[in-house]
């Protein structure tokens, strides 16, 4: 059965897949199947030797280019200096700690659950919000037998001053999505590659207050920046 | 003081945990004990990517006063350790992303190589060492991060996919790409056969 398992991967594991792996098998982080199938396919491979031979010099240049040593002594004292004055949160109660699975949110389980991580979830809802914020914005253009419009065409983006919001990475969307619409803002893009999202504020909004409020949620914000 | 990777392996990754709870508790010493613990590899991997060292600090700052604020809402999906790294990340990007500093990215990586020595004097150079450290310094934030996390603190795939908040396919591939670039930045400064 073990042998059986074993040929299975073997035969699973292509060269390239071996190339990825081999920083992993280097490092001794590979799983022990895996690291049995490189085992096996690099006593018969001269360029997979000579390609593990290239990571462990890599390892070797990436281990002695980051000994930085120890962070400046003071900054620990400087830290607990702050303790005092940084508010602890309390734990995410049961039902607001994942919407996605919560048990008052039963639908949203079963909509956004399949994503792998609580981030994958909220940006998944938060595109569906944009979507459903730009469909209602067309519609109310445009009327339900109105003439053909793009999507592009002015909408939600160009109502006021926009700004540029990476979330906490657990923070949660009704939490998330009630900040932003206390500031009567939509999310009109996102997420960007770096996982920021474009919020539009309203005409005349004044920015600093919007940038000050959102600041003041720092459980749920993690940066706010001035758009374009 | 072991190295980041070496954390679970070692029983180590309970003590952190039992340390954030305390942490979560609201206790000083605990917080000091888990900064100890944690602030070299973060401290290193922090000025790999950031490099200024004034910025470095800040940022390791920031992180851990998050690590006390959020310590409760820690929910042990991944081990405390990624799970600061994953902190560090985001506040390192945010930072980098409001000083308008974008690291190195391609075009600026090769305004440096054009102020590098030429092919002829690399090659007179012995020392394959220096000149990849050299070439590693300039690729982008994003793969110098997973060279980083890879080789330095000796994250498992998944610790990194966890900290970057990535897929685990991605972080293969991404690191795929950043060895595949690191070769073809080599095979530039004149070292043949380094694209496999």
């Amino acid at each position: 059965m073990t042998e059986r398992r074993n040929n299975q991967i073997k035969t699973a594991l292509t060269d390239e897949d071996i190339f990825e792996l081999l920083p992993w098998y280097a490092t001794g982080k590979t799983t022990p199947d895996e690291t049995k199938t490189i085992d096996q396919r690099l006593a018969g491979s001269p360029r997979l030797q000579a390609e593990l031979a290239m990571v462990r010099r890599e390892q070797q240049v990436s281990k002695a280019g980051a000994a930085f040593g120890d962070a400046p002594p003071e900054l620990l004292n400087h830290m607990l200096g702050q303790l005092d004055g940084a508010r602890q949160l309390p734990p995410i109660a049961r039902d607001d700690r994942d919407p996605a699975r919560g048990a008052a949110g039963g639908w949203l389980g079963r909509l956004f659950g399949f994503m792998p991580t609580p981030a994958l979830r909220l940006a998944l809802a938060i595109a569906c919000l944009v979507v459903v914020v730009e469909s209602a914005v067309l519609l109310r253009q445009t009327g339900f037998g109105g003439a053909y419009e793009t999507a592009s065409a002015p909408d939600a983006t160009a109502a006021g001053p926009q700004l540029i919001v990476t979330f906490q990475p657990n923070a949660g969307l009704a939490a998330a999505g009630s900040v932003v619409s206390d500031l009567g803002g939509n999310i009109v893009k996102g997420p960007m590659p770096d996982g920021a999202y474009v919020i539009a504020l309203p005409q005349g909004a004044d920015v600093d207050a919007a940038i000050a409020k959102l600041h003041s949620h720092s459980d749920l914000i993690a940066s706010v920046d001035r758009g374009s | 003081m072991k190295m980041a990777g070496t954390r679970a392996k070692s029983g180590e990754g309970a003590v952190d945990a039992a340390l954030l709870q305390r942490v979560a508790g609201g206790d000083r010493n605990a917080f000091a004990e888990l900064y100890r613990r944690l602030q070299r590899p973060l401290y290193g991997y922090l000025m790999k990517l950031v490099r200024e060292r004034e910025m470095v600090e800040d940022v390791l700052n920031e992180t851990m006063m998050e690590v006390w604020r959020q310590a409760a809402r820690f929910e042990g999906r991944a081990s405390v350790n990624t799970w600061v790294f994953s902190i560090a990340h985001h506040r390192a990007v945010s930072r980098l992303r409001r000083k308008r500093e974008t690291a190195l990215d391609e075009e600026s990586a090769a305004a440096i190589e054009d102020e590098s020595p030429t092919p002829d004097a690399r090659a007179e150079s012995s020392d394959m060492n220096r000149l990849l450290a050299t070439l590693m310094e300039q690729l982008s934030f994003e793969h110098r991060e997973i060279l980083h996390l890879a080789y330095y603190q000796e994250f498992s795939v998944q610790e990194i996919a966890d900290a970057l908040d990535l897929p685990a396919n991605t972080v293969k591939t991404r690191m795929f790409y950043a060895r595949q670039r690191l070769k073809a930045l080599l095979e530039k400064s004149g070292v043949q056969g380094a694209v496999a």
